[in-house]
């Protein structure tokens, strides 16, 4: 297209921007081009209501909005609700240093990118070639808005065919629309036919992805790990690693994926309910509570809201209630009750999700004190627990918690056990039984240390010591910690530096402990065992 | 030791980058108070001067630390496709205080569907070391052209300065030998080679060539710089 031929008079344009100077120095700016209709908004919520009700052909957002949604949050709600036309032009402004991590969505991309400081050169440069660029894709973005999707994979083609430089863009967006519409065999033709032209980093997410839906887990898997590796700009290959991980039970290496994606990028709500997800599913109870915060919050108003995070919000509540200060106590059961709350006005709840609520909301009114309305709450749950078919092992965990509180010791055991034989060969699972068992005895200190006691020879006999060291390393600060749970310690931070994972915090635990120790007589049984771990520490830091 | 100067250099790059975001920061300051007072137009020629002082400073920031990563084993190119004329325009386009502050002069002369793989970040930086060392040299012209053959994008920026001194062309400074006149031009072009060195396909390299343009009576009329991008 000509330059002069963009109807710059003609545009309606919408600026997002938080703020004021930036607003009006990028519109006079327009104006200098010629562009006569433009509206502002200074954040993302009012952003999308004026997407919602209007039309615009050419709409900047900044990428860094203050508080509230990024642009590349606003960015997901339009393209997932449709509230800008594919022909329309979504255009990110970011700062220097963020476009690293910006360049990194594949699914939901703008037309272009402006990086700071705008100056009037640049803007006139940077628009010019992208409404140029996008005329490119004319007919396959008309078709999109048709949604007819046969004839944009054609004009896919045809762009490929008639414009080879074009071909990868082509396939680029080709693949894109595969993948959405489930045509994965296809999906997988195009991105071979990329990756033998060139390694891209977008064409290999791609495949990943494909990999992932054809629940190719582990190729998907070592794909995104190899992108990892070349520190490409995609966070979103990050979400998708975690998703391969989780698919494949790995959780808590899909939780160490995620906490690193969102230290980079914090603001996805998918990344958070994702985070919230595998955390609980570890017994991460800080991390839980820390990302389903952040995804109620960012949740509101957005389209990838769902209920789970304001329940494990409510979950992830109940150490405050239980133990916290009476402050603590106290705003955490309103704030757990309203969550529940919430969870059930604002959503339709299934019959699983209906349970969880029932039993969270049990624990929350028991933990604070009120028994006799918990023992209420406890009763419908109850009833849903022998309707409700399906439940995971983890919900089955959940259940037999509450169990512990609201029935007799002998009724939950007997639950209990039940769960154990099914959970039999899951590492993961057993160390959250035990977990349960151990806050169950919170007010029996004697046999909470015979069931740690137990528990630990018995991970240290099959030689898991990571498992080990966590159990030690917790009842280490029970208040009736003693001689074994120390040996303990040491036995298990030696087995870890045995299978070659040292660590430096771990070395300074192991010194404090052979001091604590070094009041233990001769004459006791357990000397033996310390010498000998003391030699073997020797032999590992090389002191001797 | 060897623990000591890795923590030297992270403690540099750490606060190479704290400076760069808190002079963005001014800068951005200082744009704003500038643009709201009347100014006499000598005094807009000196405005024009600092904000192409200010970007100057901004861009060698971000140069030292993008050749400070480059020394790291772990450096990436993260390539993409892209189309050259969009990639030297948008170059042109941030010069635009440079240009208003040195009398500087620009043509472009590219194909619209040249197009090479690379990291852009990273040849935005490479081509503004090419850039700062014409206007360095006296150059007022500076042309930036691109071709492509089977193997290589040619990325070409010729200037009208003095051209290169005879060392800095005999010498070889891909491998950092680097004479004393020419220190900071020869620093710049051996990190510059050790960024495009991080394109790589098959068994090309990407790699950097320096010349003289002749003129009229064989005289040097200008210098040019070539940057090989393999495809």
């Amino acid at each position: 297209m000509p330059l002069k031929l963009i109807p710059y008079h003609k545009m309606n344009v919408l600026i997002i921007e938080d703020l004021a100077e930036m607003r009006s120095s990028m519109k006079s700016m327009l104006n200098a081009i010629g562009v006569q209709h433009t509206e502002s908004v200074n954040n993302g919520e009012d952003a999308l209501k004026k997407l919602r009700d209007n039309n615009y052909d050419l709409v900047f957002s900044d990428y860094e909005l203050g508080r509230g949604k990024d642009g590349q949050q606003i960015l997901e709600e339009i393209r997932f609700n449709n509230l800008v036309k594919p022909s329309s032009v979504f255009i990110m402004v970011t700062a220097a240093q963020t476009q690293d991590m910006v360049m990194g969505a594949l699914e939901f991309e703008p037309d272009g990118y402006i990086a700071k400081p705008v100056t009037l050169e640049l803007l006139k440069t940077r628009l010019v070639r992208i409404i140029r660029t996008k005329d490119i894709y004319k007919d396959i973005n008309v078709a999109m808005d048709d949604e007819n999707i046969e004839d944009a994979l054609n004009a896919c083609n045809r762009l490929a065919m008639e414009r080879p430089k074009f071909a990868l863009p082509a396939y680029r967006i080709k693949g894109k629309i595969l993948i959405k519409e489930h045509r994965f065999e296809e999906a997988k033709d195009i991105y071979e036919t990329v990756l033998g032209i060139k390694r891209v980093a977008w064409a290999i997410l791609g495949m990943a992805i494909v990999h992932f839906y054809c629940k190719e887990y582990e190729q998907a898997q070592n794909l995104l790990e190899s992108l990892a590796k070349t520190k490409a700009k995609y966070v979103e290959a990050q979400d998708w690693l975690a998703k391969a991980l989780e698919e494949q039970g790995k959780y808590k290496a899909a939780q160490k994926v995620l906490m690193e994606a969102i230290a980079q990028s914090p603001k996805s709500v998918r990344r958070q309910q994702a985070l919230a997800r595998v955390s609980e599913k570890n017994g991460d109870i800080e991390i839980m509570w820390k990302s389903c915060r952040k995804a109620v919050a960012l949740g509101q108003n957005s389209c990838f809201k769902t209920p789970e995070v304001f329940i494990g919000l409510a979950k992830s509540l109940q150490p405050k209630i239980k133990n916290g200060s009476m402050r603590d106590k106290k705003l955490c059961t309103v704030e757990a009750l309203n969550l529940i709350e919430s969870a059930r006005i604002d959503f339709e709840l299934d019959i699983i999700l209906s349970l969880k609520c029932s039993l969270v909301e049990a624990e929350t009114l028991i933990n604070s004190g009120k028994e006799e309305e918990g023992k209420l709450a406890y009763r419908v749950a109850d009833t849903v627990i022998e309707m409700a078919a399906n439940l995971s092992l983890d919900d089955r965990l959940d259940i037999f918690n509450t169990k512990l509180q609201f029935e007799t010791e002998d009724d939950a055991m007997a639950y209990g056990e039940k769960v154990l034989t099914d959970i039999a060969g899951n590492k993961r699972l057993q160390v959250k039984y035990f977990q349960n068992i151990e806050v169950f005895l919170s007010n029996r200190p004697d046999e909470r240390l015979a069931l740690v006691k137990e528990r630990g020879e018995d991970l240290l006999l099959r030689e898991d010591v990571e498992d080990a060291l966590d159990l030690y390393l917790r009842a280490s600060t029970f208040k009736n910690a003693d001689e074994d749970i120390y040996l303990g310690v040491l036995k298990s931070i030696i087995g870890r530096f045995k299978k070659g994972r040292p660590d430096r915090h771990l070395t300074q635990k192991c010194d404090e402990l052979f001091k604590k120790l070094e009041t233990l007589p001769e004459s006791d049984p357990r000397h033996p065992t310390l010498e000998q771990l003391k030699f073997q520490w020797e032999e590992i830091t090389g002191d001797g | 030791m060897g623990n000591n100067d890795e923590l030297k250099g992270e403690l540099l790059a750490a606060s190479i980058h704290e400076i760069k975001n808190r002079l963005g920061l001014m800068f951005g300051e200082l744009d704003d108070v500038l643009s709201a007072v009347n100014l006499s137009k000598d005094q807009q020629q000196q405005v024009q001067r600092i904000k192409s002082e200010s970007q100057f400073v901004s861009n060698e920031l971000v140069r030292v630390l993008a050749s400070y990563k480059s020394l790291g084993d772990d450096f990436y190119a993260n390539v993409d496709q892209h189309f050259a004329i969009e990639f030297l325009e948008e170059v042109i386009a941030r010069h635009s205080y440079t240009v208003a502050a040195h009398n500087l002069h620009f043509t472009l002369d590219c194909n619209e569907d040249v197009s090479g793989f690379f990291d852009n970040s990273i040849l935005f930086i490479i081509l503004d070391t090419c850039i700062y060392n014409s206007i360095k040299a006296g150059a007022l012209n500076i042309k930036l052209s691109a071709t492509e053959d089977e193997q290589f994008l040619y990325l070409v920026i010729d200037d009208n300065g003095p051209g290169f001194p005879e060392e800095l062309l005999e010498g070889d400074f891909s491998q950092g030998s680097i004479s004393v006149e020419s220190q900071s031009t020869g620093l710049g072009l051996f990190f510059a080679n050790k960024l495009i060195q991080s394109h790589k396909e098959a068994d090309l390299t990407g790699s950097i060539q320096l010349s003289n343009i002749m003129g009229e009576g064989n005289k040097i009329s200008g210098a040019k710089v070539t940057l090989s991008i393999p495809l």
